[in-house]
């Protein structure tokens, strides 16, 4: 019988707390964001959904590609034109919420599809850069920048949270494949898994 | 690698692009019935050595449509615009 319980993590069986890799002071932390809501818009009619998102929720939603924007207990992230990610705290009707507000838009749930892996530590950059085809350096890429790229050629998501911290999002089924590039990636600086 | 403008994510690597089609073709109204260009339409295809304009899509970047004008002689890519743009208008003057 296939087991259609999603509250389990999608790291199941690989996931192990301690410290892995080089020894010494880890060059990395990695951990798996758990609880969050995710939400996908997309619009037609930018001017208007962005107008009725401000005043609903607080958060003026970003318009140029790389860009995040922080609001009431939620974050938007600019994934195309017309076209975010949404992170915020799960609660009950949360999609029909953002649909009422956002008349002229698709609001799907996608938090059981995805997963959000946070990667942080002074290697970071470096470990990333290993599989990712983006321009990491602080000055291309700072706090509060975001982007979709490939890392280890899965399609991520990618949120610079602070200047060595980074939460990456990846489909839910690529769980696995990335958690495994991801330690690969980090054993030479050595990683703590919390 | 190619590195290709995008005009919504700007430079990015050829690995987040999938290569979608020749970017001069027109379908044909479905009011024409004329197999021949039908055909034509959906396979027959003049592989060129020079420039030629293409169709991209930023699959996994923003996920749009692009045009690229490309060489494919030097792989030298001289212009990128949205599908809608006319690549022989420079850049900085398309509306």
């Amino acid at each position: 019988m296939v087991d259609l319980n999603l509250s389990r993590s999608a790291l199941d069986g690989v996931f192990t707390q301690g410290a892995f890799g080089a020894a010494g002071d880890p060059g990395v932390t990695l951990s798996e964001r758990r609880g969050g809501a995710l939400l996908d818009l997309s619009t037609g009619d930018i001017d208007a959904t962005r107008r009725a998102i401000a005043t609903q929720f607080g958060v003026d939603l970003p318009t140029k590609s790389g860009r995040t924007a922080t609001g009431d207990a939620c974050r938007a992230l600019w994934t195309g034109p017309g076209h975010w990610l949404i992170k915020t705290a799960p609660k009950p009707n949360l999609e029909r919420a953002w649909a009422d507000a956002a008349r002229n838009s698709a609001v799907n749930d996608v938090t059981h599809g995805r997963i959000v892996l946070r990667i942080k530590g002074p290697s970071a950059r470096d470990i990333l850069a290993k599989g990712c085809p983006l321009d990491l350096h602080p000055t291309a890429f700072p706090t509060g920048a975001c982007a979709q790229s490939l890392i280890g050629k899965i399609n991520v998501t990618i949120d610079c949270l602070d200047a060595d911290e980074f939460d990456i999002t990846t489909g839910r089924a690529y769980a696995k494949s990335l958690w495994a590039w991801m330690t690969g990636a980090a054993a030479e600086y050595g990683y703590r898994v919390e | 690698m190619l590195h290709i403008a995008c005009p919504w994510c700007g430079l990015r690597a050829q690995s987040e692009f999938t290569y979608a089609n020749d970017g001069t073709l027109i379908r044909p109204d479905l009011s024409n019935d004329s197999i021949d260009d039908h055909y034509n339409y959906v396979y027959a295809r003049d592989p060129r050595r020079g420039i030629q304009d293409e169709m991209w899509r930023h699959s996994a970047g923003c996920g749009q449509f692009l045009k690229v004008r490309r060489d494919t002689l030097t792989h030298e890519i001289h212009a990128t615009g949205a599908p809608q743009d006319d690549l022989d208008v420079p850049k900085d003057d398309r509306s």
